[in-house]
C-alpha cells in the first residue's frame, strides 16, 4: 500500500476552481448580466429579485473544465413574486430572457433555466444558467417555499410548471446533517467529502465526451458521494490529521458499484429528482457509464495494492489524467539534510 | 455544656456535673466527666442552626453514655485507649521505633536527659537518632521486655491500673506464661513494653515503668503489694504505624528507586517517592545548589548554597523520613557509571529527569548495554508553562523515550512529543537580562513531577506494565506572547486525546527497541 495522500492533495489542488482565482471571466459576465437584468426590471417595472450561486459554485465542489469543454457557472434570480399571481411560470423567465437579449448575444429558454451561451470559433466555449424562482406564500404573506419556473416558451401547458426546489438546501445538508461538530473533525471531514466529488467529476469529465448525454452529471457525482461517503479522517498520536482519501474514494466507488452504479440516485432535497434520467435515456450510455465506473473501482484498488507511490501514480493518472501527479522515484528524489545539532527546547 | 468562642462553628463540649460514681467508670467517659459523643475530626456543623446542633449534642450525648453502659466496653477502650493511658500531670513519652512485631522478646531502650528511643537494636537507634537529632549526646542503653498480646480480654478502665490489673491484662491474653514469668523473675528491674490488637488489624502500644523491686521481685510477680504504674505513652515512629497514614502501600518499603538529575523536578519527585513509602533512595546529580536555583527547587536558601543538591536533598529527607535510606553519587551520570557499574543493578525503577535529551540516550544505552530491563522513567518540561511529559523505557512492550526522536519535513531532529515546534529555541537569554525571566515556574515543574510520580507508583506496583508516554497541557497565552509556535501535538489533541493515544507513541523502526525486541 503506497501512500498517496500528497497526490491526492495536490491533484485536488490542481484540478480546483477557485472563486477567487479561477474562472475570472465568466464570472465577469455573471455580474455584467445581472446588472443589465436589474437595470432592464427597473425600466419595465418588473418585480426585484435576490441572487446567489448555486451548484458547484454554492457547493465549493467545482473543478476546472477540461480543455475544450464548455463550462457553465449557475445563478438562481428569486423574483419577489406570488407564483399564485403568475399562471404562466414562463412568463417570468420571459422576462429574463428579454432583458438579456443582444443581436450577438445567445440567450435561449431551457427547461430549468435561461441560458447566455457564449462561443468561441463557432464552438461552446462557456454558458451563465439563470435558474429562476418564485415564492410561494402561506396564509400570513411570508414566504413559505421558493418555486422554480420550469419549462420552455412552447412547451405544453402542462409542463410549464412551478416546481418546489431548495437550492440551498443541499450545501446545508452536507454541512449540518453529515459532520455536525467541528470538534470531531467535522471541518477536515467536510473537505474531504468536497475532494471526493472533485475526483469523482474530474474522472467523468476525463473519461466520457460532453457530446449528448453519455457524461453523468456533476450534481450527480455529488449525490452519489451524498449518499456513500463515510469520511476517513483521524488524528495519530502527534496531533498529525491523516486523511485517507484514496481509501474513502474507493469507499464510494465500490458501494456505488454494489448498488446499481448509483443509477438510482436521487437529489437528496426537493424536488428529489433523478439524476441520471438523460443518460438512462440511451442504454449504451448506460452501459458505457456502468463499464467504466467498475473500471474506476478496479483501477483504485491496484494502486491501492501497489507498494510504490511513482508506480501507482501512473496507475492512477489512467482514470484521472495528466492532472494527477506522478512523485520521483524513491531512488531519484531528492535526501533532505538533517540537521545533528538542535537547540535544546526543554528542561529538567 | 459549654462552648467556646467558635460555636456554631465547633461542637460544644457536654460534661457530667456531680457525682458519676453511680454509672461507675464507662467508656466515652473522660477522667474530666467529659462525654465523646461524637469525633471532632470530619465533622460538618450546620452553622445556620445552632439550636440544632445544642440539641442534638445532647441526644448524642445520651445516647453515648447509653451505648457504654450497656455496650461492648472492652472494645470502646481499646479504641480509645489514648484518652486513657498517660498520666495527666505528667507527660512521660517513648518514642518507638517497633512495629507490631509478632513474638515476646528483649528490645532496646537508648535514653539521654532529651530522648527515650525503644528499636529492636541498638544500631536501629542510633541511626534514627542521628538522623533526627543533631546532638552530640551519647544515649545509654537498657533493656525492656516486648510482650505482644494475642488477645484484648479486661481491657477496662473502670479505676487506675496498678500492677495487679497489669499482670491479669497480660497473663490472660498470652501464650508463653512460663518463659515470661521466668524472664522478669530473673531481671526484676526491666521495663515493660506491651501491644494489644485492636481488631481493626492494628495494634495500641504502651510502655510502663515501675517502682524499685522490693525483695527482689518484679513489682509486677511480687502479688504481695499492689503498686502504681508510670504509664509511659508511646509514640510510633516506626514503619507499620507511619506509612499506611500517607497512603503509602506497604509494597513500596522494599522497592529501590535511582534517581538521576535532582533539579527541579527530580527533587520533587525524590521527596514524595521518600513520602510514599519508597526507602530506598539513590540520586545522582553533579549540580551545586546555586542562588538562582532556589525559587524553583525543593532546596532552598537555608539548605546551603553551594552544597551539592545530592547532598542537601539526603539531609533534607533523612531529616524529615528519617525511615529512608538514601545513596548520593555527586557526579555526573557518565562519571557515575564509571566508577559504579553495578549502580543499577538492584535498582526497581530509574526515573531520569535530567531534562538533558542526550544524558536521557545515555542512560538508555547504558542499561541497554547492561542488559538490564529496570524500567526508566524519563520526565522533562517545557519552556514557558505549555506542559510536560513522561515516557517509559525498557518495559515489556516496544516504546521508549528514543521512539520520540525523529526528523522533520526541513530535516530538523526533534522531539515527536514535544508541545513547541521544531525549530525555535528556548533559552534565558532570550529574554533580555540575564536571569529576569525563568523559561519554567516551579508550578510547572511540580505538575510534571506529580505525573512523574504517580507513573512511578504503578510502575512499582505493576499496576502499569507497557510503555506509556503522558503529557499535562498548559495554558497557551504567554507562549504565543512571545511568538512562538505550538506543535500539532499541543494544538490538535484533547486532553482526553493525549490520554487516548499513550500506548501508541512507539516507533516501529527504532533502533533500541528493535533490538530489545530481537
Amino acid at each position: 500500500m503506497a501512500e498517496l495522500q500528497k497526490q491526492f492533495r495536490k491533484f485536488e489542488e490542481n484540478i480546483r476552481l477557485s472563486d477567487i482565482d479561477d474562472n475570472k471571466p465568466l464570472r465577469d459576465k455573471r455580474d455584467l448580466l445581472i446588472k443589465e437584468l436589474k437595470e432592464w426590471g427597473k425600466k419595465n417595472e418588473k418585480p426585484g429579485f435576490d441572487w446567489f450561486n448555486q451548484g458547484s459554485y454554492h457547493m465549493s465542489t467545482g473543478i476546472k473544465p477540461m480543455e475544450g469543454d464548455d463550462y457553465d457557472i449557475d445563478v438562481a434570480i428569486v423574483y419577489d413574486i406570488n407564483i399564485d399571481d403568475y399562471e404562466d411560470p414562463t412568463e417570468v423567465k420571459k422576462w429574463v430572457r428579454d432583458a438579456l437579449k443582444r443581436n450577438n448575444r445567445e440567450v435561449e429558454i431551457l427547461t430549468p433555466c435561461v441560458r447566455v451561451q457564449y462561443r468561441e470559433k463557432g464552438e461552446p466555449k462557456n454558458h451563465v444558467d439563470f435558474a429562476v424562482y418564485g415564492k410561494e406564500l402561506n396564509w400570513n404573506n411570508d414566504e413559505r417555499s421558493k418555486q422554480i419556473s420550469k419549462g420552455r416558451e412552447f412547451s405544453s401547458f402542462d409542463n410549464r410548471v412551478w416546481e418546489e426546489s431548495e437550492p440551498k438546501r443541499l450545501r446545508e445538508l452536507i454541512k449540518d446533517e453529515m459532520f455536525q461538530s467541528d470538534k470531531e473533525l467535522g471541518g477536515q471531514k467536510r473537505t474531504q467529502f468536497r475532494r471526493n466529488v472533485r475526483y469523482l467529476k474530474r474522472w467523468k469529465d476525463n473519461n466520457f465526451s460532453s457530446n449528448g448525454n453519455q457524461r453523468p452529471t456533476g450534481i450527480a457525482m455529488t449525490a452519489i458521494c451524498h449518499e456513500w461517503f463515510k469520511p476517513l479522517v483521524s488524528k495519530d498520536w502527534e496531533g498529525n490529521i491523516v486523511e485517507k482519501d484514496l481509501e474513502s474514494l474507493l469507499n464510494v466507488v465500490r458501494t456505488a458499484v454494489a448498488n446499481n452504479c448509483g443509477l438510482n440516485v436521487k437529489l437528496p432535497v426537493i424536488p428529489h429528482n433523478d439524476l441520471f434520467e438523460k443518460l438512462k435515456e440511451s442504454d449504451h450510455n448506460e452501459e458505457n457509464y456502468k463499464k467504466k465506473l467498475k473500471e474506476l473501482k478496479k483501477t483504485l484498488e491496484v494502486a491501492w495494492n501497489e507498494p510504490d507511490p511513482h508506480e501507482a501514480s501512473k496507475i492512477l493518472r489512467k482514470v484521472f489524467g495528466e492532472d494527477f501527479p506522478v512523485p520521483e522515484k524513491k531512488e531519484t528524489a531528492k535526501k533532505t539534510a538533517y540537521s545533528a545539532i538542535t537547540t535544546s527546547s526543554s528542561s529538567g | 455544656m459549654a462552648f467556646d468562642n467558635h460555636f456554631p462553628n465547633s461542637r460544644p463540649s457536654v460534661y457530667i456535673l456531680g457525682d458519676t460514681t453511680m454509672l461507675g467508670q464507662v467508656p466515652h467517659l473522660l477522667p474530666s466527666n467529659e462525654i465523646c459523643y461524637c469525633d471532632k475530626e470530619g465533622l460538618l456543623l450546620d452553622d445556620s442552626n445552632p439550636v440544632g446542633i445544642i440539641e442534638e449534642a445532647f441526644t448524642m450525648s445520651f445516647d453515648t453514655l447509653k451505648g457504654s453502659v450497656n455496650g461492648n466496653a472492652d472494645r470502646d477502650y481499646l479504641r480509645e485507649f489514648e484518652y486513657y493511658w498517660g498520666d495527666s500531670v505528667e507527660n512521660f513519652r517513648v518514642i518507638s521505633l517497633l512495629g507490631d512485631l509478632p513474638t515476646p522478646r528483649i528490645v532496646k531502650l537508648g535514653s539521654n536527659k532529651n530522648i527515650k528511643l525503644i528499636g529492636e537494636t541498638e544500631e536501629v537507634i542510633d541511626d534514627f537518632y542521628k538522623k533526627t537529632e543533631n546532638l552530640e549526646e551519647q544515649l545509654e542503653f537498657s533493656e525492656v521486655l516486648f510482650i505482644p498480646l494475642t488477645n484484648s480480654y479486661g481491657i477496662s478502665f473502670q479505676e487506675k491500673w496498678d500492677t495487679k490489673k497489669l499482670y491479669n491484662v497480660i497473663f490472660q491474653n498470652i501464650r508463653l506464661h512460663n518463659r515470661i514469668l521466668e524472664y522478669l523473675k530473673s531481671n526484676p528491674e526491666i521495663q515493660v513494653y506491651v501491644t494489644i490488637p485492636n481488631g481493626e488489624d492494628n495494634r495500641v502500644h504502651f510502655c510502663v515503668e515501675f517502682e524499685k523491686a522490693k525483695n527482689g521481685k518484679h513489682p509486677l510477680i511480687d502479688k504481695s503489694n499492689s503498686t502504681v504504674l508510670r504509664e509511659i505513652i508511646v509514640d510510633r515512629a516506626d514503619v507499620d504505624y507511619l506509612l499506611p497514614r500517607g497512603g503509602a502501600s506497604r509494597e513500596m518499603r522494599d522497592k529501590n528507586v535511582s534517581i538521576v538529575g535532582c533539579g527541579a523536578i527530580g527533587s520533587i519527585v525524590a521527596m514524595e517517592l521518600a513520602k510514599m513509602g519508597v526507602m530506598n533512595l539513590s540520586f545522582i546529580d553533579h549540580d551545586k545548589l546555586s542562588r538562582a536555583n532556589i525559587y524553583r527547587h525543593v532546596l532552598g536558601n537555608s539548605s546551603g548554597i553551594g552544597k551539592y543538591k545530592v547532598e542537601g536533598l539526603k539531609e533534607k529527607i533523612e531529616a524529615d523520613l528519617p525511615l529512608t535510606d538514601i545513596t548520593i553519587y555527586p557526579k555526573t551520570f557518565q562519571e557515575t557509571v564509571n566508577e559504579s557499574p553495578d549502580l543499577f543493578a538492584s535498582a526497581d525503577l530509574i526515573i531520569d529527569a535530567t531534562g538533558i535529551p542526550n544524558t536521557s540516550f545515555q542512560i538508555l544505552d547504558f542499561t541497554y548495554n547492561q542488559r538490564l530491563n529496570t524500567p526508566i522513567l524519563h520526565s522533562w518540561l517545557e519552556p514557558i508553562g505549555i506542559g510536560g511529559h513522561v515516557v517509559t523505557s525498557n518495559l515489556n512492550s516496544i516504546g521508549c523515550y528514543r521512539c520520540l526522536y525523529s526528523y522533520s519535513e526541513d530535516g530538523q531532529f526533534y522531539n515527536k512529543a514535544s508541545f513547541a515546534a521544531p525549530g525555535q529555541t528556548f533559552s534565558k537569554s532570550m529574554f533580555g537580562c540575564v536571569n529576569m525571566f525563568t523559561p519554567f515556574s516551579s508550578v510547572d515543574a511540580t505538575k510534571t513531577a506529580i505525573l512523574t510520580v504517580e507513573l512511578a507508583k504503578k510502575l512499582l506496583t505493576g499496576e502499569e506494565t507497557k510503555s506509556s508516554l503522558e503529557s499535562w497541557k498548559g495554558e497557551s497565552g504567554e507562549f504565543l506572547k512571545h511568538g512562538y509556535k505550538f506543535s500539532d501535538r499541543y494544538s490538535n489533541l484533547t486532553l482526553q486525546e493525549l490520554k487516548d493515544f499513550k500506548y501508541e507513541f512507539a516507533n516501529k523502526t527504532c533502533s533500541t527497541c528493535l533490538i530489545r525486541e530481537a
